[in-house]
């Protein structure tokens, strides 16, 4: 998805540091000799000049050594920490930038730096926090505004994250990637109202590969299947490489039934992102249905290992738990899938079985209750869409 | 203790001229171009096809059943048009050879035929040909049709029918002389709401064939004005749309009327949308439980907690759902020991992507989803008819799966899914189930709207053919071929104090070392009713050592080296067998 994935322009944001160094005003304790005073600034000079040439290595052994000679330098520690960010030392880069602001919490360039560390971390809460701190000193900062509404929304804060994103498109009418991330969120929060006037005022009219990918989200939650499907295949036409058209085609694919596509697209997705929630849950459950349980179990590793929090993805690491026979941990899973999605009846009947298998026949009934409840919602519910496909599909995706 | 026995004149179907080494040959060119399609995507071996038994169609024009089914498809797309009608195999004449009973639509508020549509019920003349003898029966029926159950409800010794209608039921009682009279009103059973399968059985074991009726959804003809497509055309609404309703129980008083138990029992307590049934015992306390199969809702498994009262345990025993926590759309259901352990296994068919289960019990009330062939083939198919059955009488349970999706508008909505689809036969291997339809006859490599779907051994040639009313077509007879290829024995019990259709007797029979036994289960499959004696498979053995019958009123009954290649008759209490000899073509 557009806005998913934060690319840094990093050469931008050296030269930015360079000229922030200035303004950070390095200051020398008496201690310190004039001559190491001259080399660190040498030094210093040295390593924003390699660092503009992308001699990563070369620009930290620079910092490091303009640092040595004047510890605490709060410049050449930012810089440093940019590097680290750019080498993918992220645990490094944000002790440096941290280093930063505890000399000068004002800094408020270094701290909007820390926060995008954390976006590429994906550790959404902190990235939230430093991003809220910028845009209480820096209201106008769009780029601060535009990552919180991707954190909110990461973090399930949707009509939080809607409002940030809301108020970047409204101050840039014509930034398509807010417009993107904007119809996403509203596709994803249900709010499928505002996302039709997006997608009819604006996304039916250009035929450029993320149009079609955000008009396929919206037909995908309207549960327009078929057409959802072919602004996929006009999408990867334009720009096959675009992040995330692989899992939205595979999905796209298992919702008209074309399972062999399906998993092609879901497995290629996971080659260019492993951590992808859908095409992680998808894939385990059509290997689990088929039999290939250690391929299943080595796609949910993976997922494991990248910290994956998705609900999808743990009710199918529960499922693979509860079948192997580790009730406790399938419990502990499932327990953590119910507090996310509350309403996702799958995951209050496995969880009522699994109670009743422990004899914890209280928390089983209790189970068995919320699933009636739900049970009744459900067969109240309005007519939909899909409601026409005389169909058994279903999804792994928790609604 | 035997009576001199002769053998008993069998007088096969005339079916097309074919070899039986034709047959195989045929078969294997089928299987080869049905590999070709993937259809059958199962591991071709000319052992398979060796032991293949031959299901074989025999046409109209042989039969002389001309009957066809209406299934009232209009442009509005009434749900009921998609749900089809049930057949049963029954000896209503009590001849010795099993009659055909085929339902059929009929007038209701959203459908008023242009001319009059009927039940069919096809005497059986015992030389491969039937007459139609509807009309002199009193069964036409004439309500939109659903399903039908057969059981000798008064113990008059005559079999007596349950037909299931979208409307009011029919009880049909069997005068003995070739007649019906309808009694549903006079015997507190009309229900009229949309019944689907119903199955005769004794829940308190006092001798007497109580009866569960399955009822799907809250319909009426308005209804089917909430859905459209894009293009403004009338679609079936998916049954998601329409209220869950409670099945009924009705307890037999033994006055020829009976009493709704539903409330008390603790049946009509849960809502569901069901269509199939099956009676059996899945926790071996002799009192039978009911598994039934809801559309779209959680399945349930009724478990008989004995004075007349049952708990619904479908979520906690695994059969409720599916292993991923979510409801199916079940449809046809049955009960047997496939693996032979002694503890009753379950089986749901279910629509498309969602296949079909087979549920192996685990003896503690819960069951486990097994995966396999059956899984892995049905992923595309939506089942209705089904029946566990020893097709190739070697003794263990096989598995005919009737199927056709609901919507005939589903190929348009690009699911790889098409509304005809192929018959299945799974034979059972030691407890696994291998597709072997590539190899049964011509008969797989055809697609159908199949419905209902009932067994019984129609030419009395001592292995089980297959009835199939097909929606909107005229229905399939489908001759065994092969399956009395090894050595069998008919059993017809005959109950003195146990219900007269002896559900939940338990037949074990020995072959030296090597022992088989058979919970006489009742209803199964959808809509259908079935033959009501056992064909108990001898494998290679070639003759039974020892018979033994555990019956509902807790008599035993056993008896050595009974008479095989045979249909016999054990009385309860008597502990002989003797041959039954069908009637005379005069007596008819």
């Amino acid at each position: 998805m557009p806005g998913k994935k934060v690319r840094l322009t990093y050469k931008v944001m050296t030269l930015l540091l360079a000229i922030c160094a200035i303004l950070l005003c390095p200051l020398s304790t008496p201690a310190q000799t004039r001559s190491s005073v001259d080399q660190s600034e040498k030094h210093f000079a040295r390593g924003v000049e390699l660092q503009q040439k992308n001699d990563l290595a070369g620009a930290r052994q620079a910092y490091v050594e303009a640092l040595r000679l004047r510890p605490g330098r709060i410049d050449a520690l930012s810089n440093l920490g940019s590097v680290y960010a750019q080498t993918g030392q992220f645990d490094a880069a944000i002790r440096s930038y941290q280093q930063v602001l505890k000399s000068n919490s004002k800094l408020h360039v270094v701290r909007l730096h820390l926060a995008i560390v954390y976006v590429q971390l994906q550790q959404w809460p902190e990235a939230e926090r430093e991003l809220s701190a910028v845009l209480t000193a820096q209201p106008d900062n769009l780029q601060a505004r535009h990552l919180l509404g991707i954190s909110q929304l990461k973090q399930n804060k949707l009509n939080d994250g809607i409002a940030e994103l809301e108020t970047v498109y409204r101050a840039q009418p014509k930034n398509l990637a807010a417009a993107y991330t904007l119809v996403s969120s509203y596709v994803k929060g249900g709010q499928l109202g505002k996302a039709q006037s997006f997608v009819e005022g604006t996304l039916r009219h250009l035929d450029t590969a993320e149009a079609h990918l955000i008009t396929g989200s919206y037909e995908m939650a309207k549960r327009r299947y078929q057409r959802a499907l072919e602004e996929f295949r006009r999408a990867e036409t334009l720009n096959p490489s675009l992040s995330g058209l692989y899992s939205e085609l595979g999905h796209a694919y298992a919702m008209t039934g074309n399972r062999v596509l399906a998993t092609q697209m879901f497995e290629k997705q996971l080659q260019e992102s492993p951590g992808d929630a859908n095409a992680t849950a998808f894939l385990a459950w059509y290997y689990r249905e088929d039999g290939r349980v250690d391929e299943a179990t080595n796609l949910l590793r993976t997922a494991q290992r990248q910290q994956i929090d998705d609900p999808g993805v743990l009710f199918q690491m529960a499922q693979l738990s509860q079948a192997r026979g580790e009730s406790a941990a399938a419990i502990a899973l499932l327990e953590k899938v119910v507090l996310q999605r509350p309403d996702y009846t799958p995951a209050h009947v496995v969880l009522s079985q699994l109670y009743f298998k422990q004899k914890r026949l209280a928390e089983a009934r209790r189970e068995r209750a919320i699933i009636d409840r739900l049970n009744a919602a459900e067969q109240d519910r309005q007519p939909i869409a899909d409601d026409l496909r005389y169909t058994g599909l279903g999804s792994p995706i928790p609604k | 203790m035997n009576p001199d026995l002769d053998e008993l004149p069998r007088m096969p179907l005339i079916r097309p001229k074919i070899s039986v080494k034709q047959s195989m040959i045929v078969g294997s060119l089928l299987s080869f171009s049905m590999l070709c399609f993937g259809r059958f995507p199962t591991e071709a071996s000319k052992a398979d096809a060796e032991r293949a038994v031959l299901f074989e169609e025999i046409p109209s024009k042989i039969t002389g059943i001309a009957w066809v089914h209406e299934n009232a498809m209009s442009p509005e797309r009434h749900l009921p048009e998609t749900t089809g009608s049930g057949c049963a195999f029954l000896d209503y004449n009590n001849d010795g050879w099993l009659d055909i009973f085929l339902v059929n639509s009929g007038v209701s508020d959203f459908f008023v035929p242009k001319s009059p549509l009927k039940n069919a019920l096809y005497r059986n003349n015992r030389d491969g040909t039937f007459t139609d003898v509807t009309d002199s029966a009193g069964l036409s029926g004439g309500r939109f049709g659903m399903g039908v159950a057969v059981g000798d409800y008064d113990k008059d010794g005559w079999q007596d029918l349950y037909v299931t209608n979208y409307g009011e039921n029919y009880l049909y009682h069997n005068r003995g002389d070739g007649t019906f009279e309808e009694l549903a009103k006079k015997a507190g059973v009309n229900l009229s709401v949309w019944s689907t399968s119903a199955v005769w059985f004794d829940y308190d074991n006092d001798g007497r064939l109580d009866l569960f009726v399955c009822s799907y959804v809250y319909y009426e003809r308005a209804l089917s004005r909430l859905c459209h497509d894009e293009r403004q055309r009338a679609r079936y609404c998916i049954p998601r749309l329409f209220k869950p309703t409670p099945s009924r129980l009705y307890w037999n008083k033994g006055d020829g009327t009976f009493a709704d138990v539903s409330a008390e029992s603790g049946i009509g307590g849960v809502l569901g949308k069901a269509f199939g049934v099956v009676a059996t015992d899945v926790n071996n306390d002799k009192m039978p439980d009911l598994f039934v199969a809801n559309d779209m809702v959680a399945n349930f498994l009724f478990v008989n907690q004995g004075k007349g009262k049952f708990e619904e345990v479908g979520l906690w025993s695994g059969v409720g759902y599916s292993e991923a926590g979510s409801p199916r759309s079940g449809m046809g259901a049955d009960a047997t020991d496939f693996d032979g352990d002694g503890w009753q296994d379950l089986f749901v068919a279910n629509v498309d992507h969602q296949r079909f289960s087979l549920y192996r019990n685990l003896k503690d009330l819960t069951f486990r989803e097994e995966p396999g062939e059956i899984a892995r083939d049905t992923l595309l198919l939506s089942g209705w008819g089904l029946r566990f059955f020893d097709c190739d009488n070697d003794g263990d349970s096989d598995l005919f799966l009737a199927n056709g999706h609901p919507d005939d508008m589903v190929d348009e909505v690009n699911l790889q899914v098409k509304y005809k689809e192929p018959l299945l036969l799974f034979e059972n291997r030691d407890g696994i189930f291998k597709n072997i339809s590539a190899h049964s006859g011509s008969i797989f490599a055809k697609d159908f709207p199949a419905r209902g779907l009932a067994t019984g051994d129609v030419d009395n040639d001592g292995d089980l053919d297959v009835l199939i009313n097909v929606n909107g077509q005229p229905p399939l007879l489908l001759r065994n071929s092969g399956g009395n290829r090894h050595h069998w024995m008919g059993l017809k019990l005959v109950a003195t104090t146990s219900n007269p259709a002896a559900v939940g007797a338990l037949i074990t029979w020995r072959m030296g070392e090597k022992k088989r036994s058979r919970l006489k289960t009742s209803g199964g499959s959808y809509l259908s009713w079935h033959d009501p004696r056992e064909i108990l498979g001898l494998g290679p053995a070639t003759k039974i050592d020892e018979l033994e019958i555990r019956w509902p009123s807790g008599q035993v009954d056993r008896v050595f080296d009974p008479p095989v290649d045979t249909y016999v008759e054990l009385v309860e209490g008597k502990g002989t067998v003797s041959r039954q000899l069908p009637k005379a073509e005069t007596q008819r």
